[in-house]
Order: structure tokens, then sequence, then C-alpha cells
């Protein structure tokens, strides 16, 4: 099972993405270069502000990338004309609507925030599953 | 002048009404639109010498970096973007308004293990870990990038191409790869031609010559080990005015570039290193000194970066130059005979001693501040200062306030 699965920070996904990702996937998509999920559908990423501990945690134990090597990156794109910068939401609580609202869209909360209105990866799920047993 | 005031003043009222949020909503034509900019303003105070301005007087201010992008997306897997810039820069840029880059770019592949696809239109050239972002202030590693592999008095050379682009993002299991591939036609100008014919001649160096530049970068784990290779080639034609008391002849000029780079990345640690060798051969020219001066030039860095918390950082950097390897000291270029007189031995290489820190004070506004010490004039422009008036060891001071967004 890859490390990402046992971060206490999920990814979660609006319900019309029904695709799985790996977790070079995930690093390709956080880092905005991926940009359609394989159904070609647009990919709508939201990240939470460089300075929150979540998404610290996440960029660190998830993606396995500083939040400094990210930021550069995104600063990268935005100022080459190659890509597009993440949409930055405030707090976990509008980031889970946010997610909840837009299709396509894709993000990450603390695990205990989660709720049924937005999906998460199968490997989560079995994770959650083996602790509760 | 006035045509610059009149420029900036547009590029500034656009990045107040980009502010304010009204400007640009979301149209059915291009989906989410994303619009970026920024606003840079530098102080160069030199103790010898003159860099972006009358450095050495009682400092310069003439460094301003205006520029503002739209981007968005046209089809599902078509996304458009154009930067506009306003670049300040002593006598090298006056501020004109000027396309930074505009493209189209079609995602043709996008499968589960890499992405690919081709951009139309003005691209910034991959050179370098630096040289497509290199006029954010934000994207660059220092005031200014080191000068011995990015000049800044010759930047219009490789800066961009007008053509095409190549682009492949490769994820392996522990790494990514990253290819670009641009081709297209250079922008010269009249600091091109001060540099490779050492005056500004009549005639010009034709703005139609073609760049080829392709780099690839490895990246290891999200980037805590970076290897990357640039390859350019570039041919200037020259052509002559025929007007002029003694003729240049219609030569050219080829440059053959690569570039090795190299960076390791830790939460509180980088350190970065390049190196650039670029082999330069004259033909055609009329007059043999210039055509029998075949030669490769050198550059090369090292920068440590060290981050105490996440809004300040601290760089050391050593920089070196060499115009020519095989004249480093630069003693047989400045005894060449004259006509035209040449310049003194300490023009031909540069080693800079470089202390920076940089500030975050919010998301949106950083502050730079930087001290050089340096020996030699190699990147310094004979066009800000004649090469008769240059000191071989000086200093310099830089600060910087950039608003980004």
């Amino acid at each position: 099972m890859p490390a990402f699965a046992h971060s206490a920070e999920k990814v979660i996904f609006n319900p019309s993405v029904s695709q799985n990702v790996s977790e070079k996937q995930l690093r390709s998509i956080f880092s905005m270069r991926r940009r359609n999920w394989e159904n070609g559908m647009p990919i709508r990423v939201f990240v939470l502000p460089d300075s929150h501990p979540v998404h610290k945690a996440f960029c660190k134990m998830t993606l396995g990338i500083f939040p400094h090597r990210l930021r550069k990156t995104w600063d990268r794109l935005v100022f080459t004309g190659t890509g597009q910068a993440p949409e930055e939401i405030a707090s976990e609580q509008a980031m889970l609507e946010k997610i909840r609202q837009t299709p396509g869209a894709i993000g990450y909360i603390s695990a205990d925030k989660i709720d049924g209105s937005v999906r998460t990866l199968p490997q989560d799920k079995d994770k959650d599953n083996a602790d509760n047993q | 002048m006035q045509t610059t005031n009149r420029d900036r003043v547009t590029l500034l009222l656009l990045l107040v009404l980009s502010q304010s949020n009204i400007a640009f909503a979301e149209s059915s034509l291009i989906r989410n639109l994303q619009y970026h900019g920024f606003l840079t303003q530098g102080f160069t105070y030199t103790t010898d010498n003159n860099f972006f301005g009358e450095s050495s007087d009682n400092g310069s201010f003439e460094f301003t970096e205006i520029g503002f992008n739209l981007s968005g997306r046209i089809l599902d897997n078509t996304y458009a973007s154009a930067q506009v810039i306003s670049r300040t820069a002593g006598e090298f840029d006056d501020g004109d308004l000027k396309l930074d880059y505009g493209m189209i770019d079609f995602n043709l592949v996008n499968s589960e293990h890499w992405i690919g696809g081709l951009r139309l239109g003005r691209i910034k050239n991959p050179y370098g870990f630096y040289n497509d972002s290199r006029d954010a202030a934000v994207s660059r590693n220092g005031i200014f990038l080191p000068q011995s592999i990015y000049f800044d008095k010759v930047r219009d050379l490789i800066h961009h191409s007008d053509g095409f682009m190549l682009y492949a993002d490769v994820n392996l299991d522990n790494a990514d790869l990253y290819f670009q591939s641009a081709y297209g036609r250079s922008d010269m100008g009249v600091n091109v031609e001060n540099v490779f014919l050492a005056d500004d001649f009549p005639g010009e160096m034709e703005d139609d010559d073609p760049i080829s530049a392709t780099r690839l970068i490895y990246e290891y784990e999200g980037g805590l080990f970076r290897l990357g290779y640039t390859k350019v080639y570039l041919n200037m034609a020259y052509d002559p005015a025929a007007a002029f008391p003694f003729d240049l002849g219609p030569g050219g000029v080829d440059l053959d570039l690569d570039i090795f780079s190299v960076e390791f990345n830790q939460e509180k640690w980088s350190i970065t290193a390049e190196y650039m060798q670029q082999d330069i051969a004259w033909y055609n020219f009329s007059i043999p000194s210039l055509d029998n001066n075949d030669h490769t030039a050198e550059g090369y860095y090292l920068q440590t970066t060290y981050r105490p918390s996440d809004t300040t950082e601290f760089f050391i950097r050593y920089d070196v130059s060499h115009l020519n390897i095989d004249d480093k000291d630069g003693v047989r270029s400045a005894s060449r005979p004259p006509p035209p007189q040449p310049p003194p031995a300490f023009a031909q290489y540069a080693y800079d001693w470089t202390l920076g820190m940089r500030w975050d004070v919010t998301k949106n506004l950083m502050l730079r501040a930087e001290y050089h010490n340096v020996e030699g004039t190699s990147w310094l422009s004979a066009q800000e200062l004649p090469f008769s008036s240059m000191v071989r060891d000086w200093e310099m001071f830089n600060l910087l306030v950039s608003y980004h967004f």
C-alpha cells in the first residue's frame, strides 16, 4: 500500500471524478502539470494556504514534496505561461464545500473532517475499515 | 519616452483593475480564466562601474518590471496564455510595453504515465533552471540571476522563440522527467550587437534568426534532487548598412551552448549549481579580427540557500564568468593591437561573491537585499560605461521590492 494512504490528510474528489489516481499522478496533478482526468474532464485543483498546517503535512506526507518546492513550481508555471496556479481556499470547511460543488475538483482535508458528500480513494477506505475492525 | 510612460500607466491600470475583481469576469469562451501580475522596483548602488543605470553616482532606480498575464482554457485540452511586460533596466531596456509570451497549448497526450503536447506562439525559451521565469522577481534566485549564465546585457538573445515548442512530462515511479524543445525566431537588438560586434554599427543583426532550445530535467522524489541539461543553437546574421565607411561584410555569428544544472533540496536548505559552455563562431566578416575570433565562453555558479522560516531566506553565491576559456585572465585579448582599442584584461572575466536575503512580508509582497563583491567586469556593458572608465575591483549593493499576485 502506498505511503500516502496512511496519512492523516486525505485526498478528496468531487463525485463526478470516478477514476482512481496513483501517488505519482497525485504529484503531477498538484504540481499543476496534469490538467485533465482520463475521461477528458478538466481537473480543478484546490489547495489550502501555504502556511496552513494541513497543507504542509499534505505536501510532505502525501505528495512527498516540500511546500516551498511546490510554491516555486506554481510560480514558474504562472509566469512562464505554461500552466495555472491552483485555487486557494482559506479553510478545511470551505475546501469540503468547494470540492462538493465543483465538477472535476480535487483537494485534501484532515481525515476526520470528511463526510459522504465527497469521494475518497478506495485505499483510504480500506485503511479506515481496517482501523475500525 | 512618452510612449513608455503611457505604456507603464496602461499596465499599472490593468494591475489595479485586476485587483478590484471587476475587469475579468468568467466568460464562456475562455473558462478557468486566471490573471497574475507583478510590480518590481530595484535599487542598485555600485562603488565603481555602472549596472542597471548610473549606479555609481548616487545609486540607480532604473530597474522596474511590470507584468500582467492572463491564462485560460479554450477547449477541454487547449489552453491560451499571454503576458505583457514593461521592463526598465538601465541602458538595456527602456520600459516599452512588450509581449513577453503569448501561446496556445494543445495538450495532445494525457495518459497515465505521461503528458505531452505542442505550444504555438511566442514562448520563453527553456534555458537552464531560470530563463523562462526570469522576469518575475519571485521566480529568480536573487535580485539578479547569476550573470555568468543569464546575462542581462544580452537578455533578448535567448529570451524567447517565436515559433513552436514540443513538451512531455513523464511520470516515473520515484521521479519525473520534463522535456521541452522550442524552435523559432529569436529577437535581436542593439544590446546583442554591442556584445558580439563590440559596437552598435549601422546595419543590424536580423531579428528573424533561428534559435532552438531544448531542455531535459530529471526530478527525483518531488525535487529532492534535480538534474538538468540544456542545448541551444542560435544563428545571427548581420545585415550591413550600405553607406557605412567600412564594410563589415554580410557576416554571421553561430552560438552553440550547453548548460548542466543540478540542485539538491531539503526543507531548510537548497544547493544549486549550473555550468554553461558557449561556443561562438564568426564567419564572413571582412574584418579579420572579427572573423578569426572563434572561441568558447563559460560561466558557472554555486549557490547555497538557507530557509530559517517559511518567510525568510539567506543565500551565498559564487559566480564565475570567463568570456574565453583559452584566455581566462584576459591578457591575450587586452594585448590585441588597435583599432579598435581592445577592452582591458579584466573585462574578459568576473568573479562575483554574493550574499543575499529574501523576506516574504506577506503572500504577495517580497523584499530582497544583496551585497556583491566582484573582480572583473565581463557581464557589464560598454553601453552603460565605456571600457576605459571601468574598474576591476568593485562592490554592489541592491534592494528590491516586488508585489505579485
